[in-house]
């Protein structure tokens, strides 16, 4: 005996909808190509799957005092405004990482902010924030308090059209350079490497 | 064309194919959006990955499925064509919110 034509109607129609479903679940669990820089200097290099739907590949690149962070994330089309949104968060979310971490008070002040940013071919957003600390200089009772500028924060991302992928990176790089001046070689070498990245 | 653009191009194979069956038995005009919704969605993957913005992707998509529930609904009178066109909305709404106005 066959269906009234309704209910097989209304299970064609489930069936081609179940198809759409599995074909996006397919789709966002596809493996990305992880965007790199082309130098990575002596820096360390993590791999690891962030997440599996959607797929999110996760590359650490760390070498002492300074660390880059590049996921690459599989999407249909990501706005800047999604991105800005995220990177607007970013100050607040490390001060507080910080301080609970490692227990430092440190003030994170936004430098510069572009969200419609040329970056690899592609318009991105880019955000770069200063890592300040208050340091109390000379000895009592003759002592000043300074905001020195130790660090750099950057957040870069952009969406590749051509394979889906959304990259989004990190850094975080060494500014104070008067105790340590091998520092500003770091520096550079990961400032270069952020320069170099690409989808793939 | 790489291999996760032909999976995303065939996402909107099964609506499509849906339309054009629906269309075929019916002679009726609703069915014919799923398969505009289709073409749109097909040339929509093809123009995002040769550079054009997703942004009027999904607000289209939506105007062309609702409109095509709407229709379909003044023909059949079923129940579950609204209920078909609240879900598809309310995702494609969603969908558009988090791109568009975000």
């Amino acid at each position: 005996m066959s269906a009234p034509r309704g209910l097989r109607r209304i299970g064609t129609v489930l069936l081609a909808y179940a198809c759409v479903f599995v074909l996006y679940a397919a789709f966002f669990a596809s493996p990305v190509s992880p965007a790199e820089p082309t130098d990575t200097f002596d820096f360390v290099i993590e791999d690891r799957r962030y997440s599996s739907l959607p797929y999110i590949h996760e590359r650490v690149y760390t070498n002492g005092k300074a660390f880059l962070v590049i996921a690459t994330v599989r999407t249909i089309s990501a706005p800047n405004s999604a991105f800005s949104a995220a990177f607007e968060r970013l100050d607040g979310y490390a001060e507080s990482y910080a301080r609970e971490q490692y227990g430092v008070e440190i003030d994170i002040v936004l430098e510069f902010r572009d969200e419609s940013h040329e970056f690899a071919g592609h318009t991105g957003v880019k955000f770069v924030y200063s890592v300040n600390k208050n340091i109390t200089m000379g000895l009592p009772p003759f002592t000043t308090t300074q905001t020195v500028k130790l660090a750099e924060l950057g957040a870069l991302a952009w969406f590749c059209n051509v394979d889906f992928e959304s990259i989004v990176m990190f850094y975080v790089t060494p500014f104070y350079f008067i105790e340590d001046p091998s520092l500003e070689l770091l520096s550079s070498d990961l400032n270069s490497m952020v320069e170099d990245v690409a989808c793939h | 064309m790489n291999a996760v653009v032909l999976l995303l191009v065939l996402t909107s194979f099964p609506l499509g194919i849906l339309g054009l069956v629906e269309f075929r038995d019916r002679k009726h005009i609703g069915p014919m959006f799923s398969m505009i919704a289709a073409a749109w969605s097909i040339a929509g993957v093809i123009l995002v990955s040769a550079g054009v913005s997703g942004l009027l992707f999904f607000p289209v998509l939506l105007v062309i499925m609702l409109a095509g529930d709407v229709l379909e609904y003044r023909s059949d009178k079923r129940k579950f064509t609204i209920v078909k066109g609240l879900l598809v909305s309310t995702v494609l709404a969603v969908v558009t919110a988090a791109m568009v106005i975000l």
